[in-house]
């Protein structure tokens, strides 16, 4: 027979079993709301059950249970959610930063609008257009100059804020390296701690919800692989380097670029960091990918302008008979950025070239040429002298006749053209042709031909001292005659709004894409998050359930206790009293 | 399936953020009237917009083109007017004056009004927009014709200068006329006239037909001063044209569709508002309010 004490201690092991669980469920109650809180479980088992000794066969009929014991406190956590949730976090944070970041560039141009770049380029050319109708108002030459100074200014304003989004960006990715290191360190930390309580045989399992919170946050940065070791610690490896392994944890350095003042995260060695996703790459991506990009073609429309039009210019005459001088100044490496009138012509509108020929107040010829160039789809590229705006053709007739040429402000060479019949013929890059028949023009007569796309005229007279016709194309393709070139602005071909709104349809397109792709991967995370919870979430309805059944159970614990003493009250204090008074 | 108390407060959390951004979104297109307020709102839409923008900007500027040829056509009309009416006194002079039976003061008399008409063609030459000289090429800072002494002229003073004026997109029409090829004919004749008067000669039938070719000039050229004139009008009329039709593309890009916008912020504030209600309603109740 057992002990009358052997049911204590069955009630005893069941008391703190119901306290235990009591304990933990109001655990789980206290950290219900607690980011990470993985909800923890006690697992029961039967205490191991008692067999009487005896010699041959036992004693008592059994195995007699000897009661609850508590095995283990585990918390209730799926690990291949928790990689999925790693992974797309990382998804999540590049495209967060990418839809941040491209927003900013989006807000230097607030397009369709009447007052960001697009709307003063097209004031610019259309300022070129009043001035070649009104060749002599000094208000349209000083109205150019200030459209001009607008341009430059607008130009160097949105090149200057694209170079301050980057500037932005190395800040914020020194900021990360840091905060990249100090969970690197922690996670270490935390390792150690862990480690110390699982080779005990015990789960640390608040701290390791601690750890995998940390590794979320990291993740959002940087993306993590991780491998979960036998003693417990956490390995972490970072586009495949170790970032944590045990209590040891690599830190990464800012490497800053000399000429640029760029900052990229390296591992200490100096070798790079291979980051597929995450915030970090997101912002890498955006400043040394995009940012240039967009910087490279803002300096493309800057410069096709500004050298299309010096160009053209430099082939005018000013208000003092002199060839037009620069109307923009750059420097090479940074064009849109350093962007300028020429303090000179600012200075004085009477610098600003709108006639192709000297002693013409009323030409306004180059400026309307100047003017064309805003829908200017392709010009031939041109070396100076031996291209001709437009692809214009010359062919002249078979018979000889004495003329007199002047091309532009060259005058007075003569061309012999072959006799009667024989003609002069214009073609222009639109088709349209002049033909002269030199013939027909009497002894001393003039003939004019004025090719306003082109800005060449021709004058024939009858002189002396000929050259032949064919003379006449070698000379009008080579240096020293007034050909006017303008080089190609932009390849392929387009003009210099479908230029630009192309560079603004690049910007929309992929900050909106960065929207959408944030969106989604927010839609993802969410899902994610849910089924988390499902799992590891702390249900109130649950524990207050669980609660109600721990309580009752131990008062039923209570209840045993209490008879098994009335037992060995009756037996201590009711027996054997046989005989006494 | 498990579900958990953070779980409904996570959902509704979500939807009441998405909800929000929504009615943002639709907000801001009511209140700006536009909705195309960002190139990422329809990239495709606003390049289109861009390009609008500009064609409207260049439109625009065709029709100052425009005006400012029309005025100094309509001050060319004028001058060729009044020069066409000199010219027509002077052929009643030239004709007077071929009459044989005049004396030489009567000649006097008629040499000295053909003095004036030169004298008055010059000036009409010489007419300006601004200060600009219209009959001088591209030498508007010079007269074409000075008056050098009593009825008498100078040479030509302008260039062949041909002024252009866009008026299109790849259209450009001449808009000045040279001087001295609508003025020299009739001012030689006027000379010659005088010359035959003061000579003591009647008027030589050759001079009557210079007088006269050098009207049928002047009338050719004011029709084709006219017929430019026309072509300026057909051009502002187009762009004008133009101009609306592409402002009426602009704005179905650009602008909101008021009605269908202000219905679906309508909407969307009822779904706000019930997601609301419905929250409120789900998060009161719990099984510890049943517990005693």
């Amino acid at each position: 027979m057992s002990s009358p004490f052997y049911g204590l201690d069955i009630g005893a092991s069941a008391l703190r079993a119901a306290q235990q669980m009591l304990d933990t469920a109001a655990h789980n109650v206290a950290n219900a709301n607690t980011p990470g809180y993985s909800r923890q479980v006690v697992s029961l088992v039967e205490a191991p059950p008692y067999t009487f000794p005896a010699f041959n066969r036992s004693g008592l009929p059994g195995q007699i249970g000897s009661g609850v014991s508590v095995a283990a406190i585990t918390r209730v956590r799926d690990n291949f959610l928790d990689l999925q949730v790693q992974a797309q976090t990382a998804l999540k944070g590049e495209w967060d930063t990418r839809q941040q970041e491209l927003a900013k560039v989006e807000a230097i141009f607030p397009e369709p609008s009447d007052s960001a770049l697009g709307s003063v380029i097209s004031k610019y050319w259309s300022a070129w257009q009043d001035l070649a109708s009104n060749p002599t108002s000094t208000a349209a030459r000083t109205a150019l100059t200030e459209q001009a100074a607008s341009l430059a200014m607008e130009m160097n304003r949105d090149s200057t804020q694209l170079g301050m989004i980057a500037a932005g960006i190395d800040g914020q990715v020194s900021q990360r390296i840091g905060t990249v290191n100090d969970l690197a360190k922690q996670i270490a930390s935390l390792n150690g701690q862990i480690q110390r309580v699982t080779i005990t045989g015990d789960h640390a399992n608040d701290l390791q919800d601690q750890r995998e919170q940390l590794l979320e946050k990291l993740s959002a940065i940087v993306p993590a692989t991780t491998m979960t070791q036998a003693d417990g610690t956490l390995s972490v490896l970072v586009g495949g380097t170790d970032l944590v392994n045990g209590v040891y944890a690599r830190q990464l350095v800012a490497a800053t670029d000399p000429t640029t003042g760029h900052v990229t995260p390296t591992w200490a060695d100096g070798s790079a960091v291979a980051l597929p996703t995450g915030q970090m790459k997101a912002l890498l991506e955006v400043r040394d990918g995009d940012l240039v990009s967009y910087r490279s073609q803002l300096d493309a429309l800057a410069k096709g302008i500004a050298d299309s039009t010096n160009a053209l210019h430099g082939r005018g005459i000013d208000a003092y008979g002199n060839s037009g001088q620069p109307i923009f100044t750059y420097h090479a490496g940074n064009v849109a950025g350093t962007l300028d009138v020429n303090p000179a012509v600012a200075a004085d509108p009477r610098l600003v070239a709108a006639a192709a020929l000297s002693n013409a107040p009323g030409d306004g010829s180059v400026a309307g040429l100047i003017a064309d160039l805003g829908n200017a789809r392709s010009y031939a590229a041109g070396v100076a002298g031996t291209d001709i705006v437009g692809g214009m053709d010359i062919t002249t007739g078979s018979t000889a006749h004495l003329a007199t040429i002047s091309v532009g402000g060259a005058v007075g060479q003569t061309y012999t053209f072959a006799g009667a019949g024989a003609g002069l013929t214009l073609t222009g890059a639109d088709g349209s042709s002049q033909t002269i028949n030199v013939a027909d023009i009497a002894a001393g007569g003039t003939e004019t031909l004025n090719f306003d796309q082109l800005g060449i005229k021709l004058t024939v007279n009858a002189g002396a001292a000929p050259k032949t016709g064919a003379d006449l194309v070698t000379d009008l393709t080579t240096a020293g005659h007034n050909t006017i070139v303008a080089a190609s602005l932009y390849s392929p071909s387009q003009t210099t709004t479908d230029f630009y709104a192309g560079l603004i349809g690049k910007i929309g397109t992929a900050s909106a894409q960065a929207a959408e792709m944030s969106k989604n991967q927010q839609l993802v995370v969410d899902q994610l998050t849910t089924r988390v919870q499902e799992v590891s979430g702390v249900s109130l309805d649950e524990e207050a359930t669980d609660m109600v059944r721990f309580q009752h159970a131990y008062q039923a614990a209570a209840r045993v206790i209490t008879t098994m003493d009335e037992m060995l009250n009756t037996l201590i204090n009711g027996t054997g009293l046989v005989g006494r008074g | 399936m498990r579900v958990t108390e953070s779980m409904i407060y996570d959902t509704t959390n979500s939807s009441l953020s998405a909800n929000l951004a929504a009615l943002q979104a639709i907000t801001e297109k009511v209140s700006s009237s536009k909705q195309l307020n960002r190139p990422s709102d329809d990239p495709a839409d606003v390049r289109s917009a861009i390009g609008l923008h500009d064609t409207l900007a260049q439109l625009n500027q065709y029709l100052r083109n425009i005006d400012s040829a029309s005025s100094k056509i309509s001050a060319q009309d004028t001058a060729l007017a009044s020069a066409g009416d000199l010219l027509q006194r002077a052929n009643e002079l030239a004709i007077e004056g071929a009459n044989g039976t005049l004396d030489a003061s009567q000649r006097q008399a008629i040499a000295a009004e053909v003095s004036q008409l030169i004298e008055s063609m010059a000036q009409d030459a010489s007419a300006r927009v601004g200060d600009e000289y219209i009959f001088s090429g591209f030498r508007v800072d010079r007269a074409p014709y000075q008056v050098t002494g009593p009825g008498q002229v100078g040479t030509y003073q302008g260039d062949h200068g041909i002024v252009v004026a866009r008026v299109g997109p790849a259209s450009t029409m001449q808009v000045n006329m040279a001087g001295d090829a609508v003025f020299q004919p009739a001012i030689d004749a006027l000379t010659q006239l005088q010359a035959d008067l003061t000579g003591g000669q009647p008027v030589q039938q050759s001079t009557i037909g210079q007088v006269q070719t050098a009207l049928t000039t002047l009338t050719q050229a004011r029709a084709a001063e006219g017929a430019r004139a026309n072509r300026l009008d057909a051009a502002k009329t187009s762009q004008e044209a133009l101009t609306t039709s592409n402002q009426a593309l602009l704005s179905q890009l650009e602008d909101t569709d008021m009605p269908s916008a202000i219905t679906e912020l309508t909407r969307r504030q009822t779904t706000y508002q019930a997601t609301l209600a419905v929250t409120a309603k789900v998060m009161q109740t719990n099984l510890l309010d049943y517990l005693r």
